[in-house]
């Protein structure tokens, strides 16, 4: 029996499952949701006046001890500052000073706006969405990959198909590809909807420039696909793994979602903290080497590292600056060496474990 | 005697400090509606699992149809049509989508096919429901369209009417025997004597993992057969019979004589006590059933 056979009748039987449809459907409307969202923050951000504070004269009544507010907008367009509060007369106020403070204000303001019109406008809107939606695909991909394995055992479906002699390996390998098959094809259903998306906004803000989409624009979606995709990988050899693993308990999918999820969720938001604890202490500086070769923190590193981005977890934990991001070669060994032990290792276990009736 | 289709040498399976199988030699021949007899925990279980590749020995060999299959089974497994306890399938899917996938994953495809094993089982109308709003008796009869799929040579039934009611076994029973009327060879598993019984022409049958009884169905009642027997002179009975080759023994009750012998020689004992002068005033033949016979040799009968 054909190996494309096999995996024409899994996607027969996946296809029915409503969960499957959800958690994809789950990523695709993310994907476009964080282009909605960079729209909408947009929208909010461009009306708003640029608030600052007035600064005073080092000879004024009170230095910088009172917040005055100042409406840099008005005031950059030259609307003069008519009235200041007790102690202050309005020769106390420092003119360029407040002038270059507010300008830098207005600036700032001017480049959080330009990212956020890159953020929904092609090509920029297709990295960032992809970028954000890649980190939610890992958790999905590894309950996904639970929920094809792990169910087998779960009903006690995997005995009946192995009576029939597909034979244990061609049977894992196919449900691994089809999880990994439908991450790619959900990733093209995520850039159409981006596209999609993009356009939309982009058509509502007539001041906005539609960006250009050329070959080499092409040819960056592409890649940025390829690396979402690729960043799944190891989760789903881990949540395989897991499957296997917990398979002779019962809730033993229960636990494999719970354990492949967590350890994920463990790593983006407890290593930056651990990186930084440890970072302090000579005797724990090894960590800061270990952490070099950790799935988590290369993952991050590999969705998010390229473009100097905060890593989301290891920046809220505020260990950047105390580790530096792993370079795109060295986060790709790690996580296809993390895919190929992990899966190696759950193909060896699923080759030899008894398969046992339904485990509740 | 047809050649063996299964056939085990010193198969062992440990579960820790538990053996399941203990050394089974088994020869079950081409053609044969074979029993597996055993109390619950006997290791029937685990010896259909390990012919069928799901649970690895500890120890000892697996030949089906004649090649070793102990290391790996998939070639041989598509000839072998299987249930094993309560058949599971894909809740989601119909109990038809359910025998597609699986006529599908052993590479073949005949719509046809499913059709015909539906109404064989009885389920042609429920064919497009899903399984999950299936009775008991509903799974079971799926499972056993499951295992007729591809016109399996051999079928591996492990406890195919575990949990139905009466109507239900009697039907599922009545559909293994015409099953096993033509060259198919049927291994039933059963702790159920009287499924054994009614169904196989052969059985082991099994306690801790053992064979302790193994033969025709027949030969195993037959050989067991008593007839309680009062004479004129039961003293002198006892003596004459004793010294008939076909009688296996005779024992002195209160009541009279236990007399084991074959249970087409009743006529015999007659015989041989009138030609003494002894005359029989009663002779009560004693069927000793297949589940006698199982509680002594399993040991479950408390002696």
């Amino acid at each position: 029996m054909s190996w494309t056979t096999l995996f024409r009748w899994e996607w027969f039987k996946l296809r029915g499952r409503r969960i499957v449809w959800i958690l994809l459907g789950i990523l695709t409307v993310f994907s476009s949701v964080m282009v909605i969202i960079r729209y909408a923050d947009f929208e909010f951000q461009k009306d708003r006046d640029v608030i600052d504070e007035i600064i005073f004269l080092p000879d004024a009544p009170v230095l910088g001890t009172l917040e005055v507010e100042l409406n840099c907008t008005e005031f950059l367009a030259g609307v003069a500052i008519t009235e200041v509060p007790d102690p202050y007369t309005l020769e106390d106020i420092d003119l360029p000073g407040t002038g270059r403070k507010c300008r830098q204000e207005v600036e700032g303001i001017q480049n959080r706006l330009d990212k956020l019109v890159d953020g929904f406008t092609m090509p920029g809107a297709s990295e960032k969405a992809l970028r954000w939606t890649g980190l939610l695909s890992i958790p999905i991909a590894a309950f996904l990959t639970v929920l094809v394995i792990g169910s087998e055992y779960g009903w006690g479906t995997l005995r009946t198909t192995l009576m029939k002699g597909p034979g244990r390996s061609r049977i894992l390998s196919v449900k691994l590809a089809i999880v990994a098959a439908l991450m790619a094809a959900v990733w093209v259903a995520a850039i159409a909807v981006i596209v999609i998306s993009s356009l939309v906004t982009t058509a509502l803000v007539p001041e906005v420039s539609h960006g250009t989409v050329d070959g080499a624009a092409v040819g960056l979606i592409i890649r940025d696909l390829a690396r979402v995709w690729f960043a799944a990988i190891p989760y789903i050899a881990l949540a395989a793994l897991l499957s296997v693993l917990f398979s002779r308990f019962a809730g033993g999918t229960l636990a494999a979602t719970g354990v492949a999820v967590g350890y994920f969720f463990f790593e983006l938001f407890s290593m930056g903290r651990l990186i930084k604890l440890f970072d302090g202490v000579s005797a724990f500086r090894w960590f800061g080497t270990l952490v070099e070769y950790d799935l988590g923190w290369n993952t991050a590193a590999w969705l998010f590292g390229r473009a100097g981005a905060p890593i989301p977890g290891f920046a809220l934990a505020g260990a950047i600056g105390t580790t530096e991001y792993p370079g795109d070669v060295h986060a790709f060994l790690i996580q296809a060496a993390f895919g190929v032990v992990l899966g190696g290792l759950a193909f060896w276990l699923f080759e030899r474990r008894d398969v046992a009736g339904p485990s509740g | 005697m047809p050649e063996p289709v299964i056939e085990t040498s010193g198969l062992t399976k440990d579960y820790g400090d538990v053996r399941a199988v203990d050394d089974l030699d088994l020869r079950i021949p081409a053609g044969t509606v074979f029993g597996l007899l055993g109390p619950n925990g006997a290791g029937k279980t685990t010896i259909i699992g390990t012919l069928l590749g799901l649970i690895r020995p500890t120890r000892g060999t697996v030949r089906l149809f004649g090649s070793d299959t102990t290391g790996s089974t998939d070639a041989a497994v598509r000839r072998i049509g299987a249930i094993m306890e309560t058949p599971a399938f894909y809740p989601f899917l119909s109990g038809r989508d359910n025998l597609r996938y699986f006529q599908g994953i052993s590479g073949v495809a005949d719509e046809g096919e499913i059709d015909r094993l539906l109404d064989v089982v009885g389920l042609a109308g429920r064919g497009g429901d899903r399984f999950n709003t299936y009775s008991l008796g509903m799974k079971h009869r799926l499972g056993i369209a499951y295992a007729l799929l591809g016109d399996p040579e051999v079928l591996l039934l492990d406890e195919p009417t575990n949990g139905l009611d009466p109507a239900g076994m009697a039907e599922v029973r009545s559909l293994l025997r015409r099953l096993g009327t033509g060259e198919r060879t049927i291994v039933l598993a059963s702790h159920l004597l009287n499924e054994v019984e009614q169904v196989c022409d052969q059985v082991a049958i099994l306690a801790r993992g053992r064979v302790v009884a193994e033969g025709e169905v027949r030969e195993i009642i037959g050989r067991r057969e008593r007839f309680r027997l009062t004479t004129t002179d039961d003293a002198a009975a006892r003596t004459v019979l004793e010294s008939v080759e076909w009688i296996d023994s005779v024992v002195a009750e209160a009541d009279g004589l236990l007399v084991e012998a074959p249970e087409d020689r009743a006529g015999d004992v007659s015989r041989t006590l009138a030609a003494a002068g002894i005359y029989p005033t009663r002779l009560l033949q004693i069927t000793t059933s297949l589940e006698q016979y199982f509680l002594e040799v399993t040991g479950e009968d408390g002696s």
